[in-house]
């Protein structure tokens, strides 16, 4: 085997073993003497492509229903990873040490954590009207839980639950139905409660106080992902609107809606997510396939 | 349907190719336009494929390595034609213009 082909083949075996990798080498050997960028980028973007599910074909239609199925399991992360911070066993301290009886709150919680995680394991195996159903009593646990702090819907990750119930209402009243391993959802519920706006640092201290720094993060990978799936962009732009319509609420409820540097910094915090969203529109539309 | 896919689906109209045959005549078809990358290629019939666009043929084993080729379905040739014909619709809505502004001239 030569250098040449050495170096392709690694790339090659990037993709899933149903597809034809020795039939790939051929080919790529067949067009290519030498080792080209152009081909290597292109068989690692083909590949990436074929693990992740972007590699099927998907009309208008079939596209919005997986990104909006993407989208109500990313908000479900976000907000169940706002359940672990308002459960057990964070903030055992505050539960016992509280004299007003603060353990509903806390119950209520954990409830709902475990609703929000049997709606990402219902809807990643396409179950959607279970998953429709267990998220809204999701949602109504996680309002009651919230509200030990006072108004629930200004604070942090409030809207994800009442989102993601809403998405999956409506992909549930659709016929379509798209299956995968719910897996990676799961895993990321623990890094979720400090990367994603979840007011952890209120808990856990100020020095976790990371959540605006991780978004920014997520949503530059989230572009550059767009070049192999523009669904993924459009999941995280939902997790962005979500943080903004918490801010929205907050500047309502304190009455600065009309505040001109205030309506500057909304827009500044919308910013990232009109962002994703025309990575999402370019990236659909300059599909080369 | 994407350029891409159209001249891919066209390469086949006149037989079976395998990969690297489809890269050469997509590329001598669309004039040296479109330049497939071979991982292009594998997402675009990977997905055809599965849409019953094509299917595969035949496969040799060549240098010890599997080469298939890939045939135009019904389906797919008729997917070609229609998008052939909405392609050639278009095209009459600015040369059969040109064509009248040429001929119709006042007296």
């Amino acid at each position: 085997m030569t250098t040449v082909e050495r170096r392709y083949a690694r790339l090659v075996h990037l993709y899933p073993s149903r597809y034809p990798r020795d039939e790939i080498l051929d080919t790529v050997l067949q067009s290519n003497a030498r080792f080209t960028a152009r081909e290597a980028f292109g068989l690692i973007v083909g590949a990436l492509r074929a693990r992740t599910g972007a590699d099927v074909h998907r009309g208008p239609a079939e596209f919005l229903h997986s990104a909006s199925r993407l989208a109500a399991l990313a908000l479900l992360v976000h907000a169940a990873a706002g359940d672990v911070l308002r459960a057990l066993p964070l903030d055992v301290p505050a539960i016992l040490q509280s004299p007003d009886g603060i353990v509903q709150y806390a119950t209520a919680g954990l409830i709902a954590l475990i609703l929000h995680v049997t709606t990402i394991v219902t809807l990643a195996r396409g179950a959607y009207r279970v998953s429709a159903a267990t998220a809204v009593l999701g949602m109504i646990a996680a309002v009651v839980s919230a509200s030990r702090f006072g108004a629930a819907w200004v604070q942090d990750g409030f809207w994800a639950a009442p989102m993601a119930a809403l998405l999956i209402g409506v992909l549930a009243a659709t016929a379509r139905r798209e299956r995968s391993s719910p897996m990676w959802w799961l895993l990321a519920i623990l890094p979720a409660v400090v990367l994603l706006p979840t007011g952890s640092g209120a808990v856990l201290g100020v020095a976790w106080f990371i959540e605006r720094q991780a978004f920014l993060v997520m949503a530059v990978l989230a572009i550059a992902w767009s070049l192999l799936d523009a669904r993924v962009p459009l999941a995280v732009a939902a997790l962005g609107l979500c943080n903004l319509l918490t801010i929205v609420q907050i500047l309502l409820s304190a009455g600065w809606a009309g505040d001109g540097a205030v309506a500057g910094q909304l827009a500044l915090a919308a910013a990232p997510t009109l962002v994703l969203l025309a990575a999402a529109t370019v990236s659909r539309r300059r599909s080369p396939i | 349907m994407r350029e891409t896919t159209y001249f891919i689906l066209a390469a086949l109209q006149d037989g079976p190719l395998h990969g690297y045959a489809i890269i050469q005549r997509a590329s001598a078809l669309s004039s040296g336009r479109i330049q497939l990358a071979t991982g292009t290629l594998y997402t675009a019939l990977e997905r055809l494929t599965t849409a019953g666009h094509i299917r595969v043929v035949d496969e040799q084993i060549v240098n010890g390595r599997a080469r298939r080729s890939y045939e135009l379905t019904t389906e797919g040739g008729a997917a070609l034609t229609e998008h052939a014909e909405q392609l050639a619709a278009a095209a009459r809505v600015v040369t059969e213009r040109r064509v009248n502004r040429t001929v119709v001239r006042p007296a």
